[in-house]
């Protein structure tokens, strides 16, 4: 960088500071700055498209632009080029909105001389180039870790696959007869192989954790049926122990939003541990309610009356490959990675989990999960990166006849269909699709809120109605999907409120677009 | 009625050998290939019922034999069960786009595998667990709900 120019693109309409700052570039021996000048935003957005800029210093306040909406226009228009504000607001506030909306530096004018701004500008673009090479590396090792997934998951599987079936075949007689005791020990093998099976998929899950590609696939869930259904099939396993299970659920338990399947593999696995760690004649409850400590979130708690932990280790359970507790306790998870899952997991279903123990006396785990709301569901998007830079839209899928008669049958099979063609076309972190039953699902339409700029959401709709016309299936219901989209522009809301209140905000208008798109499906009928 | 012949697609030989004597003890006529060529070749002459196939394969993966045999006759309407133990978070989906019937994993589970044959040989569809999970957010069983309890008498 030092041999070679570095070109500056500079937005800024006074021409009296053009010119200082040209001096001040100038002062610099030795260390060719070229500017060029734009003196308005989009000018300066139309040269940043044509030519390649080391850096931007921006004014902020533009015949066309001004305030914060300069550097969220700018650094939406920038991607990896740095910006640099220079203005005449010398505001605190500004100047860390500024900074959080992308902008490497915010100078003030009439402070800055020649020297400062040299380094100003020169470290913004170290910096950018340093964030870059990051992202980089962190990409790499996802692949990486990806890699090894794949690795883990062909070369150990394969072998495991050999030895189970050649001894479930012995097992089964296939091979000729066999007596009782050779038949026991074949079950036994059988047995150790389907452990080391649940290993390996234990230690895919932690990898996928740990490079955020565990998914849920959250829903409307009521709690009583899935806390009773485990108990339910736990107990035979639990009786064989000597240990008494019991469930004892409110009736008012509101629903929850999360990933069915993953509540039951949580519940599953504290309930085991209780029963493991529990000695005969004790027992475990598992209950749940709503406490005023954990706001918009259900609680649900496994006790136990075994052996408990040490105040020192409850906070250690919860890690990766902690060995906690006896070695020599018989079974289960031997790699510690069940508590550790089960952190993982509550916390992508937006909840904590957390264990209150008296060695000795027995341990509660306990855990929350969010109260199914809308606000519930767009979690993963108002905590999203790009809510600071885009737009927030509801897309809108509209099923209505062709013009065979109207079948209820047909139409919850279109309703399915559609809803996994849109699951084809979305990605799980990004986009929500509302679950049916939310009252802006009641029938036929289906509302997908992603976060996203507007080229985003383009492109996304257009992926959609793409899908929605390439699949057979959905033909063959006879059924037309019409697409649609409305947005809202959250750097609009963000502006000027605290974080809470824009996701409030944000929530409500969302409803709002919700509510509008589900009476327009009904007059469409 | 004549035995319906099952080819499999498979480069490890114990398994081949154990899943053959697997599948004669259910009643059916087991026929093997160990690369993606001779996979083809067998499936033109002797035009099994249904295939059985491996993703890793040598001589080109388990997918390119799928794309062979869905663009030819006769073989384009066989039916083909992916049975794999590459990590089915990134084949799961491009299998069954690709025209497989059902995607199981290794371990393989037997009656879970007797099943999707029955099932993919009387023209019927594959059930929700061999291929309702292909959207994106498939392979989600961990341990203790892998199925550890999975009975293995076929």
């Amino acid at each position: 960088m030092t041999t070679d120019e570095t070109r500056v693109l500079l937005i800024e309409d006074n021409p009296g500071d053009t010119r200082l700052i040209r001096e001040m570039t100038n002062d610099v021996q030795n260390m060719g700055f070229r500017i060029e000048v734009a003196d308005r935003l989009h000018i300066g957005l139309e040269m940043l498209e044509k030519g390649s800029f080391d850096v931007i210093l921006l004014d902020l306040s533009l015949p066309d632009s001004c305030g914060i909406e300069t550097v969220i226009r700018a650094s939406r228009a920038a991607r990896s080029t740095p910006i640099v504000v220079i203005t005449g607001v010398d505001d605190l506030e500004i100047s860390h909105i500024a900074l959080s909306h992308g902008a490497q530096d915010y100078l003030v004018k009439g402070r800055v001389n020649s020297d400062l701004l040299a380094h100003c500008l020169w470290y913004a673009i170290e910096r950018q180039t340093l964030q870059s090479q990051l992202e980089d590396s962190r990409r790499e090792q996802m692949e990486l870790k990806d890699r090894f997934l794949s690795l883990v998951s062909h070369e150990l599987r394969s072998p495991l696959s050999a030895i189970h079936l050649l001894v479930s075949n012995l097992h089964d007689g296939l091979s000729g007869e066999i007596n009782d005791a050779q038949r026991e020990s074949l079950a036994t093998v059988l047995r150790n192989a389907d452990r080391l099976r649940d290993l390996i998929g234990e230690l895919m899950d932690v990898t996928r954790a740990q490079t955020g590609r565990l998914r849920v696939d959250p829903a409307r869930v009521e709690l009583s049926t899935i806390l009773e259904e485990t108990v339910k099939s736990v107990a035979p396993n639990a009786r064989s122990e000597g240990v008494d299970i019991r469930c004892i659920i409110p009736d008012d338990l509101p629903p929850v939003y999360a990933d069915p399947q993953r509540v039951k593999d949580i519940l599953v696995n504290l309930v085991e541990n209780g029963i493991k760690f529990t000695p005969d004649g004790g027992s475990i409850s598992v209950s749940a309610g709503v406490f005023d400590e954990d706001a918009g979130s259900v609680r649900i708690m496994v006790a136990d009356t075994g052996c408990g932990i040490d105040a020192d280790d409850q906070e250690k359970i919860f890690d990766y490959l902690s060995q906690v507790g006896s070695p020599q306790v018989d079974g289960g998870h031997g790699l510690g990675l069940g508590l550790y899952l089960c952190r993982e997991v509550v916390s992508r279903n937006g909840g904590r989990i957390w264990v209150d123990s008296e060695p000795g006396r027995g341990s509660t785990f306990s855990f929350t999960l969010p109260i199914y709301s809308l606000t519930s569901m767009l979690d993963p998007i108002l905590t999203s990166k790009n809510l600071q830079r885009g737009s927030v839209a509801v897309i809108v899928a509209t099923l209505s006849e062709d013009d065979r008669p109207e079948e209820p049958e047909a139409f919850a099979r279109a309703i399915r269909e559609t809803r996994w063609v849109l699951e084809g076309c979305t990605l799980c972190d990004v986009d929500v699709i509302l679950p049916a039953g939310s009252k802006a699902d009641e029938g036929r339409t289906i509302q997908i809120v992603t976060c996203t700029d507007e080229p985003g959401i383009a492109i996304l709709t257009d992926r959609i109605r793409g899908a929605i016309a390439a699949s057979v299936a959905l033909k063959d219901c006879g059924i037309h999907v019409d697409v649609a989209w409305s947005a809202i522009d959250t750097s609009q809301i963000l502006w000027g409120r605290s974080f809470e209140q824009a996701k409030e905000k944000i929530v409500c208008e969302v409803e709002r677009l919700i509510l509008d798109s589900a009476v327009r499906g009904e007059v469409t009928k | 009625m004549r035995s319906k012949s099952i080819l499999i697609v498979e480069d490890d030989m114990d398994i081949l050998l154990g899943l053959g004597a697997r599948l004669k003890a259910n009643g059916y006529k087991p026929l093997s290939a160990a690369d993606a060529v001779s996979a083809v070749s067998m499936a033109r002459t002797e035009n099994p019922d249904l295939v059985i196939l491996d993703l890793g394969l040598p001589g080109g993966d388990g997918f390119v034999v799928m794309k062979r045999l869905r663009t030819m006759m006769p073989t384009a309407t066989i039916p083909i069960i992916v049975l794999t133990a590459a990590d089915p978070f990134l084949n799961r989906k491009r299998a069954l786009e690709a025209g497989a019937y059902a995607f199981l994993q290794k371990p393989i589970d037997i009656k879970a595998l007797i099943l999707s044959i029955q099932r993919a040989l009387a023209g019927k569809k594959a059930l929700a667990g061999e291929k309702a999970l292909a959207g994106p957010h498939e392979d989600l069983q961990w341990s203790p709900a892998f199925g550890s309890t999975d009975k293995l008498d076929g």
